[in-house]
Formats: C-alpha cells, structure tokens, sequence
C-alpha cells in the first residue's frame, strides 16, 4: 500500500490545527478512496472525535469497482449515517473530499469547501473550484451526493482549504508531493 | 475604639485628610487592629481615598496592608488596570524578609488568577514569584472556559512543571500543551499520568488535535507506560484511525487487568 496521502485540507490554525479532522482511505482491489475532511469546529478534541470515528466506521463500508461507483458508493454511505452522529450540528459543519482513483482515471466531489487545489508540481497549482461553486462551497452534509469532477491523471493531488482561496504554500504542497530523492518531507 | 477603625469618617475631610488616615490605619495595623469595617466604609464611601491608601503613592506597605488591600480588589480595580494593580501590590508587599516578600506575592497572584483567570500578563509574575511557575494560574484556570489557552501559554513559557503537575490529575490538556511546544518526551509522559490518574482521560483526540496522524507514531511510546486495563481499552477504543497505535495496544492488552 503506498502511504503518502494525495488529498490533504489545509489545516486551520489555532493551538489544535487537525481537531475534527478525519482521513480515510478505503481500498477496493485495483481502486481506491481518499476521504479527508473536518468536523465539529469550535468543540473539544473528544467531541469532535466521536463524530470522526462514526464517519470513518460508516464510510468504510462503501464498495465500487469504479471510480465513479466507489464516490457514489461514499457518498450513499454517508447520506445513510444518523445525523446525531455527526455531533451537535448533525453535520451542518461538514467539509469533506473524496478522491477515488484507479488506475486510468479518478473521481472527485467534495462539499463544505471554499477552494479546491490540483497541484502537479511544487510551482504548478490549478485552482478547480473556488468560491463561486455553491455545490462545493456549501458547508454540512448534503441532501444528496453533489456532482464529481473525472481527471485523468490518477496520480493527482489535490487540496483543499475550507475558509480560504488562498494558494497552497510550499510547505502544504511539499507535505503532498512524492518523496523525493535527498529530500525528506515533513510528514 | 478610635471611631475612623469602625469606618466613622466625620472627624475628617477626605481627601484632604489622607495623610492622617494614613498615619491612622498604620498605627491600627501595628497594633493589629481589625480595620476591615474601616476599609469597607472607604469602599463605599470613599473609593479614590482607599486607593490612595492601598496603592498610591504613599500606599501602606507591607505584607498585612496588602492583604487587607487584597479584600478591597475589585473596588481597587475601578480606579487601576489590573495588571499595574497587582505588580503594585507585589511592590507594597516587600518586606525586610524575602520570605514574608514572597509569601505575599504569591497570595497577590493568587488573587489577580482567581479574578482574571485568562490573563496573559501574570505570567512574569508567576515567573518571578512562584516555586512552580504557572501552579497558582493554572489551577484557577481548571473548570473555566480559558483552561486550554492557559496551558498554552504556560506551556510557551516552559512551564512545564505545574503543568505535567495537574496532568497527574487527569487534565490531558496539559499534556497536548507541552507537546504542542515539541517537547515530546514529557509529553508522553505527562499523558501517561493523566491516562493513570483517569482512564477515560481522552489522550489520542488531543494529541491528534495537536499534531495530526503523526500522532500514531508519538502515541506507540505512550503504551508502555499504561498501567491499567482501563486505559488500554480507552486507548483502543479511541485508536481506530491510528493504525500503529491500534495494533500495538491490541497486543498488550490481554496481559493489562
């Protein structure tokens, strides 16, 4: 299994920068699916991470033998969890990327976002959503799973940022590229 | 009794008077007399005289007229931001003995906490005064909505003593406080002490809230100092999204009562 992570938010600031935030990859033979997301802000650490851990056990369940079956597989699963499992705001403070890849293309979706970055290169960033996508930009679960981006390079990266446009750093970015040779990332 | 200790002012002309009044109450804290009715009516009556009384610049010192002065603090702190306040009362409090001189100031920090359980500028203070610096803040910070930012900001200063001090109670803030500062080791530790102390204490979502899925790695060094069963399988339960953590505990777990 490669470990290095090919879909990161931006980490909000703050004395606990990764508080309510969840990564999961689910693993379906010759494709996958990353889900990275954040929940529960402004609660405390134990919280929030109740809400995590029943997303997770939810959204590992979701099945597909394609990209775009795997995401509405996720997004099913998702929609399927009770809302008081989401934690006080039953997921009204929901931000979540899926990524599911195989290996010719990918699917993307995501909601509860302000931008959404696909980085190629520590100096090329494309910014495919911004904050004129309401689908996108919409914060909380959603009434049904909201419409996926295909790409064509399964090898793609990308990152998004809740509450800014703002372009990834060099560090973000070098926190998503390969390793590599002589050069160690800070993960 | 002279009747200004019983707070009747009617024989002066405040403020002109002050500096008799002054001369009054020295004389009644040498001879120990209670003059809490008289500092009670100056509150009332005449809140700028007590101040010049209790931190003017011809304030009473020592430690006894601080304490009294202490009664009067939010009355004081009309007329004085707090920071300047409580530095003056340290100020006043000096003594010919260091000892007296610090004994009083850690009872001034122990007020100025207790009012401002938030305050950034105590610090120093606690700093200077206090044999475990942060002890007296941040345990009037337990139970208040600051309690995190408090470990913080002690934790920033090196504090790390009173800290890993109140983590052996159970407050796993303390512990995601001083790794926050990077300083692993006793964080880990300090975590330790809070998981023994209370089992439920919720170690892995503070430490991931501090450092991310990093925490897998750091939170393997934290197992082999789990003493009891109950922790382990807090640990367990809590350790689903962090593989390493999850596996390790999951080995040791049967041999934990």
């Amino acid at each position: 299994m490669n470990n290095h992570r090919k879909s990161a938010l931006r980490t909000s600031s703050g004395r606990l920068p990764y508080s309510g935030e969840f990564y999961l990859l689910v693993e379906l033979g010759p494709l996958n699916v990353e889900i990275v997301g954040r929940i529960g802000s402004g609660l405390r650490p134990e919280e929030s991470w109740e809400s995590c851990l029943a997303i997770r056990k939810a959204l590992n369940l979701a099945k597909g033998d394609s990209p775009l079956s795997a995401t509405r597989s996720v997004w099913d699963c998702l929609l399927a969890i009770p809302r008081h499992d989401f934690g006080p705001k039953l997921g009204e403070d929901l931000s979540i990327m899926v990524v599911a890849r195989s290996g010719e293309k990918g699917v993307l979706s995501a909601v509860g976002l302000n931008s959404i970055w696909s980085i190629t290169g520590a100096d090329d960033c494309t910014l495919l959503a911004g904050s004129d996508q309401p689908d996108v930009n919409k914060l909380g679960v959603p009434r049904m799973a909201p419409k996926a981006l295909e790409f064509e390079k399964p090898g793609s990266v990308f990152f998004g940022s809740i509450s800014s446009t703002e372009v990834p750093s060099g560090l973000e970015i070098a926190r998503l590229l390969p390793v590599k040779k002589g050069v160690i990332v800070d993960e | 009794m002279n009747k200004i200790y019983l707070g009747d002012f009617s024989a002066l002309n405040l403020p002109r008077d002050l500096p008799v009044l002054v001369e009054e109450v020295k004389a009644g804290l040498t001879s120990n007399v209670d003059l809490s009715e008289l500092y009670s009516s100056l509150a009332s009556e005449h809140p700028i005289a007590l101040c010049e009384l209790c931190v003017g610049p011809k304030a009473m010192r020592g430690s006894i007229a601080v304490r009294q002065a202490l009664r009067f603090a939010s009355e004081l702190e009309k007329s004085m931001q707090p920071k300047a306040l409580y530095r003056r009362l340290i100020e006043l409090g000096k003594e010919e003995d260091p000892k007296v001189a610090k004994e009083t100031a850690v009872i001034v920090i122990n007020e100025a906490v207790r009012r401002h359980p938030g305050a950034k500028w105590v610090l120093p203070l606690c700093e200077k005064f206090e044999d475990t610096p942060g002890e007296a803040h941040l345990n009037h910070a337990i139970n208040t909505d600051c309690f995190e930012s408090v470990c913080w900001d002690h934790a920033e200063a090196g504090h790390f003593e009173a800290l890993f001090n109140l983590a052996q109670k159970g407050h796993v803030e303390c512990a995601a406080a001083i790794l926050s500062t990077g300083n692993f080791q006793l964080a880990i530790k300090a975590a330790a002490e809070a998981l023994n102390h209370t089992w439920e204490s919720p170690v892995v979502p503070w430490f991931y809230a501090v450092v991310g899925h990093k925490a897998d790695e750091l939170l393997l060094n934290l197992i082999p100092y789990i003493r009891s069963g109950q922790a382990a399988r807090a640990i367990h339960a809590q350790s689903g999204p962090l593989p390493k953590t999850q596996k390790l505990i999951s080995i040791v777990l049967p041999g934990l009562k």
